[in-house]
């Protein structure tokens, strides 16, 4: 833990409006300071509407509340995008040094040593368009890190990966939540490999919250089922 | 028809007075001090680098061009020591100002839009304002003050390659004294002149740069609107510039 007080989250009739016309909420959820949620539903059902209005993208209406916050506006939200907006034309360690320049002074000792338990020490010198699609999401997650997030959001970060290096993944972010102790939101289509490590899951179905809860509370219908399975 | 006609003046309206507060707000974040400068510096680099082959060969053939024209002139008057005045006032004030701002903009702009547009594509810019990154500071303003700098640099070369290229190519096919138009043009074409261009390609380089940007942040993402959004800010900057420079002589000649 990095003595960073653990956030949680209290929605209250939750609206967003995304394009087309498309509602998202309203919707009350509670999310327990440093849990695991995960966000699932089917495309055009507002996850990654929802993450990116949590993290102030995207203006909405109703409560949206931090519990354990010293203050409502000084919450650290990081969003890790499947794409991720890396600048292509520079180095790994300069896209690093960005996002870390904005938070505080650039360490490079610190991103180096990130880099390493993230297992991409190479990557250092590196243009995003040399590396592997794993290697740019462990980048990503680097980046997040080092602007050492009370609340991650993760949008289906880990879509066009394999299973190994999807699992990878999981277990880093894993890894580095039982050590900075923040509260993580990661929507995906693949909740199997994740399961067993969720705290909560957030079922969407058109704008509209169909579920929330521990996973094992879940109505045992195939309509519910099937969200897990995907 | 009136429903088309009036959607037509909205969207001119629209892309009139959005680029001047544009403008407006450019300027405010270059007076606070809100442009990366060490992003300016790399910008401005690659935006040079890229483009100069280009500029010294389109600035050759037009100097080619001036020498053949002005050699017409010259065998018509009997005027060969105003050979070098001539084709230094014209590459000074208006040949290598007016050929500059198009290949700027036709290249450099156009290549920024892009560039800006595809990285707004892979969710840059969500990216960044979700980092808290003033992405004004880091992307865009180093990209359009650059592109404003990269002109005024890039005039110097112009001009000289212009006007060798005239000078040379007169006296191989006109027997035209070289020396002399080399002495024509330092006795008598005034150094206003040169403050002049200068003008003309700093205001030339920042309408590119506001443009090249403007489009980038106001397009949609779809590859047709890329493409849209490409050609128009290329095809918009050439425009301002022909009227910008119309206006400027017309100043100038007052």
């Amino acid at each position: 833990m990095t003595g960073i007080p653990t956030i949680g989250l209290h929605l209250q009739q939750f609206e967003v409006r995304g394009r087309s016309d498309f509602q998202l909420g309203p919707l009350t959820a509670e999310i327990v300071p440093g849990s695991f949620v995960g966000v699932l539903g089917a495309a055009q059902s507002g996850k990654s509407l929802l993450l990116a209005s949590l993290c102030g993208l995207v203006a909405h209406k109703g409560k949206k509340e931090f519990s354990n916050a010293q203050s409502q506006d000084g919450v650290n939200i990081q969003l890790i995008f499947q794409e991720g907006g890396l600048l292509e034309e520079q180095t790994v360690q300069a896209n690093l040094s960005l996002a870390q320049g904005a938070f505080g002074a650039v360490d490079l000792q610190i991103q180096n040593a990130l880099l390493s338990r993230l297992g991409i020490e190479q990557a250092n010198s590196l243009l995003p368009r040399e590396l592997s699609g794993g290697m740019r999401k462990r980048v990503l997650l680097a980046r997040a890190l080092l602007c050492e997030p009370q609340i991650l959001l993760i949008d289906n970060v880990a879509a066009g990966l394999d299973p190994n290096n999807a699992q990878k993944l999981l277990e880093l972010v894993l890894e580095f939540k039982r050590e900075q102790g923040f509260t993580l939101l990661w929507v995906t289509h693949e909740p199997g490999p994740m399961l067993s490590h969720l705290d909560q899951v957030m079922i969407l179905q058109e704008g509209q919250l169909l579920f929330m809860g521990h996973q094992d509370t879940l109505p045992e219908t195939e309509h519910f089922q099937s969200y897990l399975q995907v | 028809m009136n429903t088309i006609f009036h959607n037509k003046l909205v969207a001119i309206g629209k892309h009139t007075l959005n680029p001047v507060g544009f403008v407006a707000y450019a300027l405010l974040c270059l007076l606070r001090g809100q442009v990366d400068l060490r992003e300016f510096i790399r910008h401005l680099y690659r935006f040079i680098y890229g483009v100069f082959p280009i500029v010294l060969m389109a600035c050759i053939g037009v100097g080619g061009v001036v020498a053949l024209q002005g050699l017409e002139y010259v065998a018509r008057y009997n005027a060969s020591e105003v050979f070098g005045w001539a084709a230094g006032l014209s590459a000074f004030r208006d040949v290598a100002p007016l050929l500059l701002s198009f290949v700027l903009a036709n290249a450099v702009g156009a290549r920024n839009t892009a560039e800006l547009l595809a990285w707004r594509a892979q969710a840059g810019e969500v990216s960044f304002k979700a980092l808290g990154i003033h992405t004004f500071r880091i992307i865009e303003g180093p990209r359009l003050f650059a592109l404003t700098v990269a002109a005024l640099l890039l005039y110097p070369i112009a001009v000289v390659a212009t006007l060798v290229s005239a000078i040379v190519f007169a006296g191989m096919v006109g027997d035209q004294n070289v020396y002399a138009s080399f002495y024509s043009i330092y006795h008598y074409v005034p150094l206003a002149i040169l403050g002049a261009g200068l003008l003309r390609l700093g205001c030339f380089g920042f309408l590119i740069g506001v443009f090249s940007v403007y489009f980038a942040r106001t397009q949609r993402f779809d590859p047709l609107s890329v493409g849209k959004g490409v050609g128009r800010a290329a095809a918009i900057s050439t425009l301002l510039i022909c009227i910008l420079n119309f206006v400027l002589t017309a100043l100038e000649t007052l």
